[in-house]
């Protein structure tokens, strides 16, 4: 048998209020992404073959899940469209789903289950489920109708299993709560169990005067402060810093997360710099870094590149300086002409400034001139010595409804003096969305330097 | 790049093989456009891409909006890893119908 899973991402507000931008099956319940106990249960089913569909992007399924050696069972992955029903997904892997009965699991929902029943009664749970059809889950058998598939019907109530929905942040929380303190024993939970209901990840630091109580999971790389008080039913993830003097139960700590010292944290959800109730699923963003804070490894590298773009700048400056001071009369007298000037965009919020363009008088021989030596760049150096630009990065847009309308669409901007779209010296602006996401996913130190030289040299020998 | 066409119930099949980049993509267009001659409905065989840029991917946007004003429309079938990656991240499969295999997509075309 083989299964389908279609990870359905439909509108939750819920999700996106509380965490954003997290795809809500890598979602962790008990540190644990929520699509990785639908592969447990596939896994334990015997089932080895699955295949992943999404209609949204599934690069951060794949980038978790990889292949599934991990779990013993073979992972691939499609893409469908937003808008397609579970029939029409079945039609479009239907190589996948021709050779053999496929268990589809459909929907967002949580599958309480037991995963000691689970191996004793396989067979029979199995046989229920493929006389028991319904949206959430249902078996395809071999050579069967995509008609049969059912759309409507709710999962029956029986004693193997049950259909757990997640509409709200306080059902994720009373969900994990539950996990932990009732049912740790029926799911394989991440860590190490030295004693009941109590699971310690690697690399999980605490000095004598921090004190644990169960049930409780702690995740990988975690570092406790001086008394510290970790409560029961507390669940921390990974990467994560607690600071002095701070008390936590009933909570869950989010990985990559920085909790300051002396806090009390009850019946909270605690995700990057946002603080969740679990019981009225009250969201605050702390402005405080202090109090509570996301750890970030791309602020890091992040540093790393700005420094690099100011040297290659600051280099660029000295060089440029005395050509443009001369080239600066005739600029004047073109610029009463043609207003050497635009408008654009130089952040994700929409933040404008007027700045130095040389578009309007493109093909005036003087200005193509200048091109060919980048010295139009030269004005834009400065912004990326203080910080407001990059050197390589996202084209600058200028300010029109149509570009406003790309970079909300976009999952960053970051404008540079040279951009990817530059480099291509050709292309179409219809599919200027279409460059620039792929350059904000596959840009690095390299590529960036690629397209800096590359950009230099057309202008210059073209 | 190498194209090859075959047309099916009506359908061009066009299997495309190899790089589909900034050097070959108008070369793509060109040959699309001919192909279109033909038919107005295709199936892109992408079973055999090795690589697809922003440029490539721009080149099959434009083809399906030249495609759809003469009510037509483009599938695509097989996609291997890559060309999936960049179709995700672009999200150009919001846009375009994917399956995993020519025969079922060929077959879409009857079921519409």
């Amino acid at each position: 048998m083989k299964c389908l899973i279609y990870t359905r991402v439909e509108d939750m507000t819920w999700k996106e209020e509380c965490f954003h931008k997290t795809n809500p099956y890598l979602l962790k319940i008990v540190n644990k992404p929520h699509l990785e106990y639908f592969i447990d249960f596939c896994s334990t089913l015997q089932i080895n073959e699955i295949r992943i569909v999404s209609n949204n992007a599934t690069n951060d399924l794949s980038d978790y899940f990889k292949e599934g050696k991990k779990w013993g069972v073979e992972i691939s992955y499609n893409i469908a469209r937003p808008e397609d029903t579970l029939k029409r997904v079945l039609l479009k892997n239907f190589s996948f789903c021709k050779d053999d009965d496929v268990l589809i699991i459909s929907d967002y929902f949580f599958l309480e289950h037991d995963i000691k029943l689970l191996k004793e009664k396989s067979e029979e749970i199995i046989q229920f489920i493929a006389s028991h059809k319904s949206k959430y889950l249902q078996i395809l058998t071999k050579g069967a109708s995509v008609k049969e598939i059912e759309e409507e019907e709710d999962f029956p109530e029986n004693p193997y299993m049950s259909v757990k929905l997640i509409t709200s942040v306080m059902d994720y929380y009373n969900l994990s709560m539950d996990i932990l303190s009732n049912r740790c024993c029926n799911y394989v939970l991440p860590g190490y169990s030295s004693e009941p209901r109590t699971y310690l990840g690697m690399n999980v630091s605490y000095p004598k005067s921090a004190t644990i109580d169960t049930p409780v999971m702690i995740g990988n790389n975690v570092r406790l402060g001086e008394m510290v008080g970790i409560g029961k039913n507390s669940i921390i993830g990974d990467n994560i810093i607690i600071e002095s003097l701070t008390n936590i139960s009933n909570s869950i700590i989010y990985s990559d997360s920085f909790v300051g010292s002396d806090l009390e944290i009850d019946n909270k959800i605690i995700y990057h710099n946002k603080l969740i109730s679990g019981k009225t699923g009250q969201v605050i963003i702390m402005s405080d870094d202090y109090l509570i804070s996301s750890i970030s490894k791309e602020k890091e590298i992040g540093k790393v590149q700005k420094s690099i773009h100011f040297i290659i700048a600051f280099i660029q400056i000295i060089i440029q300086t005395i050509p443009f001071l001369l080239v600066i009369p005739f600029l004047y007298f073109i610029h009463r002409k043609y207003n050497l000037t635009q408008i654009y965009y130089l952040a994700k919020d929409k933040k404008i400034k007027r700045m130095f363009s040389v578009d309007n008088a493109r093909k005036h021989p003087f200005i193509k001139l200048i091109k060919k030596f980048s010295l139009d760049k030269y004005p834009y150096l400065f912004y990326v010595i203080s910080g407001k630009m990059l050197l390589v990065g996202n084209k600058l847009f200028t300010m029109t409804r149509r570009h406003k309308e790309i970079i909300t669409n976009l999952p960053c901007y970051q404008p540079g003096v040279y951009s990817y779209w530059e480099s291509l010296n050709q292309g179409f602006s219809s599919e200027e969305e279409i460059h620039e996401l792929y350059y904000i996913n596959n840009n690095n130190f390299w590529s960036n330097l690629y397209i800096y030289c590359k950009i230099n040299f057309l202008r210059l020998f073209w | 790049m190498e194209l090859s066409f075959e047309l099916r119930e009506n359908v061009g099949v066009l299997k495309v093989s190899g790089r589909l980049d900034a050097y070959n993509s108008t070369e793509f267009k060109e040959s699309f456009t001919k192909y279109t001659e033909q038919t107005v409905n295709f199936v892109l065989d992408l079973s055999n891409l090795d690589f697809l840029d922003s440029t490539g991917l721009g080149s099959l946007v434009a083809c399906l909006k030249a495609i759809s004003e003469k009510d037509g429309d483009i599938r695509i079938a097989n996609m291997s890893e890559k060309p999936r990656m960049v179709f995700e991240i672009t999200r150009a499969y919001k846009i375009f119908e994917i399956f995993d295999d020519v025969d079922v997509a060929i077959m879409s075309y009857e079921a519409d």
